[in-house]
């Protein structure tokens, strides 16, 4: 196809780029910290329901309480989970901030923190340190939208932003964008850009045999981690996977729930079998009880069970509470299917991922302690950027702090310069897919990339395997380049899909570069199956060469 | 499937339309009443369910999830 698309010229001061958590987070606060900056969140989804939280919250997991933890003991807890692979500076600055963002949430009564009869907080230990969780109940994004209308924050819903656009200097300018319903092309030129896209929720097959049934939300798929690497910016640690046990067959949320409770993870013999591999029990780290879970079930110990029915009835009843009323009547409604009573009988787990999340785990976008990418005036926030279990706290806090420092900076920024060919060559490719006569269907290109993980690319690794992978990810490549798609949906997924190939691609690449092992199953090598003292302190960068344009691997001591 | 309609008490208002976060419903051009089009792409987060101030909408897992 070779006419041009037509699309219009829009301006702003900052935009977000995904409305979910995040995002209306960094609106708020920037337009309360600089009123006259003009701010437009854009998201794919919608600002009011997007994102991971559609589906529900039940805790605040990493806020530091004062009187009730502190933020060297959180800085240590990180270092337990992300065994030194840390940027120490990035998660002191969370943990600085995290209890105004508890105390902001609740002034806006966007969330509600239940306290105990004295007044406190009610605070569990989660973390395989210090006590940094604590009950949340509300119905957040909805609030959280008004306010940002309230403040005069613009949203654009049902936007998907394709790239970031750069100037002749390497500085993001701003971003192409689709109306995934109107298929209406916009270029937005922004003086600065902050990506809160989520990470990929939809990285290998999960287990339920279902592409959408993920644990970490399918409707982000890694275009954030894509958009930043296309404009020249760092990804770090995206060998690291997530290993979680996740309820069989749904793959929703309850570990956290229920092991900070006090639930055991046994075994078909009835043993509590973490205790065998990690002196924290059923709160090690995940890549070890990942490790651990696997073990159970080559050996033969499975299948494996959540067990809750040592729990006292109160304590069933708040755990019921969490899950099935903030966490959505989904979970519930799945119980009772199954006629599962979750304080009585047993709960049959599987062993989730590899996943890929900054959330969740460590892998995204490199980020400084203001959340400000490689690329100038380029910021990523929340569980597409690295922070390392930045969970819900680094959504909020570095999305707060990143559009803080955006917006005060906007003086010494000059108008953004975009080359319109650019976007031109950009909405061209994005729509190439409705335009082919004929082709290939989207979701089994898409079950093809995803079906490759586990066998190629989840622990345990070997690099003969991966380099095959790398391979079959030329192969893909030129199959997402013959996807014929029908509608504007199509055209949305199309482009999801060429961003789930480039998160399997990083990992390869940083899996093959790491030549030690670390994390359990974070990041298991058969080939290389100990740890390295030349790897203590070192992270694995990914970047595009800006000569060659091909990926590349670096080494770095992350402080 | 993965949404049920009562059409009995679904007003038409396009709420779960509007909100649905994989995009994934649209209003039947001929019924009029909402439909998931996409179901392969549900995510089964029940934002259908919850939008819907009229009770008119169930949220159906996946055939693979039950
Ligand atoms: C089921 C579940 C339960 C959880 N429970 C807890 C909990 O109890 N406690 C806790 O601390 N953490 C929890 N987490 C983690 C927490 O929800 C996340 O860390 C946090 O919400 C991430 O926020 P975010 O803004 O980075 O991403 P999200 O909130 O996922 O938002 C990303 C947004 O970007 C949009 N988007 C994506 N790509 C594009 C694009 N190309 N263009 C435009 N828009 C785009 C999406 O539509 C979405 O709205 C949970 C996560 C899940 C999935
Ligand atoms: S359950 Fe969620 S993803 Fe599925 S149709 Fe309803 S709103 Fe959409
Ligand atoms: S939100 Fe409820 S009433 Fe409105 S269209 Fe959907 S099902 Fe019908």
């Amino acid at each position: 196809m070779s006419q041009t698309i037509p699309f219009e010229t829009i301006t702003t001061d900052l935009l977000i780029i995904g409305g979910g958590t995040a995002g209306p987070m960094a609106g708020i606060k920037a337009k309360k910290k600089n009123p006259e900056a003009d701010v437009l969140i854009v998201d794919k989804a919608t600002v009011k329901r997007g994102g991971s939280i559609c589906r529900g919250m039940d805790a605040y997991n990493n806020v530091t309480i004062p009187g009730e933890a502190t933020v060297d003991e959180y800085v240590e807890a990180v270092d337990i989970i992300s065994d030194g692979i840390q940027d120490k500076k990035v998660n002191r600055v969370l943990a600085e901030n995290s209890f105004q963002m508890l105390k902001d949430l609740e002034e806006w009564g966007a969330a509600a923190f239940p306290r105990n009869e004295d007044g406190s907080f009610m605070v569990q230990q989660f973390h395989p340190k210090g006590k940094f969780l604590t009950e949340m109940r509300g119905d957040i994004k909805p609030v959280m939208a008004k306010l940002c209308k309230k403040l005069g924050v613009r949203t654009m819903d049902r936007t998907m932003a394709t790239r970031v656009l750069t100037d002749a200097q390497g500085r993001a300018t701003g971003a192409t964008l689709l109306n995934v319903r109107t298929g209406e092309c916009t270029l937005c030129k922004a003086k600065t850009v902050l990506i809160c896209t989520g990470s990929n929720g939809r990285f290998n097959l999960p287990d339920t045999g279902f592409l959408f049934g993920s644990f970490d939300c399918p409707f982000n798929a890694g275009e954030g981690l894509s958009m930043v690497y296309e404009a020249g910016g760092e990804l770090c640690n995206m060998e690291h996977h997530i290993f979680s046990p996740m309820i069989k067959d749904f793959e929703g949320p309850g570990h956290s729930t229920f092991t900070r409770y006090g639930a055991y993870l046994i075994n078909a013999e009835g043993e509590r079998f973490m205790l065998n591999y990690h002196e924290k029990g059923e709160r090690a780290p995940s890549g070890i009880r990942g490790m651990a879970m696997r073990r159970e079930v080559v050996e033969g110990r499975g299948p494996l069970y959540y067990d809750l029915r040592h729990l006292d009835a109160e304590t069933v009843e708040i755990i019921k509470d969490g899950l099935f009323s903030c966490e959505r009547p989904t979970e519930k409604e799945f119980f009772q299917n199954r006629n599962i009573d979750i304080g009585k009988d047993l709960i049959e787990l599987t062993v989730s991922g590899p996943n890929i999340c900054g959330g969740h785990g460590l892998a995204g976008v490199k980020v400084d302690e203001t959340a400000r990418t490689t690329v100038p005036n380029l910021y990523a926030a929340g569980d597409v950027a690295s922070t390392c279990m930045g969970f819900v706290g680094a959504a909020w806090v570095f999305g707060s702090l990143a559009a803080e420092d955006a917006v005060s900076r906007l003086d010494e920024i000059q108008a953004p310069e975009v080359d319109e060919a650019d976007a031109r060559a950009e909405f061209q490719r994005l729509l190439a897919p409705l335009h082919r006569d004929e082709g290939l269907e989207a979701k089994e290109v898409e079950y093809k990339i995803r079906r490759m993980v586990k066998p190629y690319l989840a622990s345990p690794k070997h690099g003969g395997r991966m380099e095959s992978a790398l391979r079959l990810v030329r192969q893909y490549r030129g199959e997402i380049d013959q996807i014929k798609v029908q509608d504007l949906h199509g055209v949305m997924k199309a482009n999801e899909i060429s961003s789930i190939l480039d998160t399997v691609e990083m990992s390869l690449q940083a899996s093959l570069f790491r030549t030690e092992s670390r994390w359990g199953y974070g990041h298991y090598r058969s080939d290389f199956p100990e740890k390295s003292p030349e790897w203590d302190g070192c992270r694995v960068v990914v970047r595009k060469n800006a000569d060659t344009n091909a990926m590349e691997t670096v080494k770095e001591t992350v402080a | 499937m993965p949404i049920k309609v009562d059409t009995e008490k679904c007003t038409q208002c396009g709420n779960c339309e509007t909100q649905c976060p994989g995009d994934l419903i649209r209003m039947d051009p001929e019924t009029g009443y909402p439909m998931n089009a996409y179901p392969d792409d549900c995510w089964y987060c029940a934002v259908c369910e919850v939008e819907c101030q009229f009770d008119a909408l169930r949220m159906v897992f996946p055939t693979l999830i039950i």
